[in-house]
């Protein structure tokens, strides 16, 4: 076992956050388009995932930003027809989605995974 | 020749060396690979545990009945089979029906945690989990197992 206290440890958690930073805006990305497609499933997953791993790596803003589109997605009814058509052009949120917010909570998303990975460039 | 005084020798040992203890397995079960990298990082390097890692049910399953691990760590919320069910495959083998198994979860309310230690789960680990904390929680699980052994 390591001290928790290793630099050389240390330097495996940071070298471990920096890939996730600069990996985060294509995520964030991925989940908009599942999103804008109304691939409620599939934007659910990748902001369960989005949710989890954020805050492993300290980014806990973007995690509890993932968990608010997390529950939004959770709550979808898949066989609502409103649910199906779920694309947002020009911003609107026809998504029919309990509670609303989607284009609002995804803007905040991509901001906050913008601001993360300019610190990584 | 160059004498050595008595007293820098090193001593002999007065009674055998004891062996290292065996390194434990640990089979980290979780779909998502920022996850699985951080755990393996948290829980080999930091924490000392050997990692075998697994994406879905099936390949953990296999994983498992190859060589039976001394802990899975298992994802509740994967694609395809979930974390439960995939629990219930591994209770259903016997070479893997007595393996202890802890959820990972990101839903981490107590009623959750609850319902997931009904299934036969050991704990529940909730995420986001601190990389450093994590094998203390780790060896304590594992102290926990064994006194429900003994």
């Amino acid at each position: 076992m390591t001290s928790a206290g290793d630099p050389a440890i240390q330097a495996l958690i940071d070298a471990a956050r920096a890939d996730f930073a600069r990996s985060v805006l294509a995520k964030a990305r991925a989940l908009e388009a599942h999103a804008k497609s109304g691939a409620w499933t599939d934007a659910r997953r990748e902001a369960h995932k989005l949710h989890g791993s954020a805050g492993v790596h300290g980014f806990a803003e973007l995690g509890a930003t993932a968990a608010r589109l997390e529950d939004l997605f959770a709550s979808v009814d898949e066989d609502d027809p409103r649910a199906g058509s779920g694309a947002l052009p020009g911003g609107s949120d026809p998504s029919g989605l309990p509670g609303g917010g989607l284009p609002e909570r995804l803007r905040d998303l991509l901001a906050e995974a913008e601001r993360i990975a300019r610190g990584f460039l | 020749m160059k004498r050595v005084p008595l007293g820098s020798r090193p001593s002999a040992p007065t009674r055998p060396l004891r062996p290292p203890p065996p390194l434990r397995t640990i089979l980290v079960v979780d779909d998502d690979e920022d996850i699985r990298r951080a755990l393996r990082l948290s829980l080999e390097r930091i924490g000392g545990f050997s990692v075998v890692l697994a994406a879905n049910a099936e390949q953990a399953v296999a994983e498992a009945r190859h060589a039976p691990p001394d802990l899975v760590l298992l994802d509740v919320s994967m694609p395809g089979i979930d974390g439960p069910a995939t629990l219930a495959a591994l209770r259903a083998i016997r070479e893997t029906e007595r393996v202890p198994v802890v959820f990972c979860t990101a839903v981490s309310s107590e009623d959750e945690a609850v319902r997931l230690c009904a299934l036969g789960a050991l704990g529940v680990i909730a995420k986001p989990f601190d990389l450093i904390g994590l094998p203390v929680t780790v060896r304590a699980i594992f102290a926990k197992a064994a006194a429900e052994v003994e």
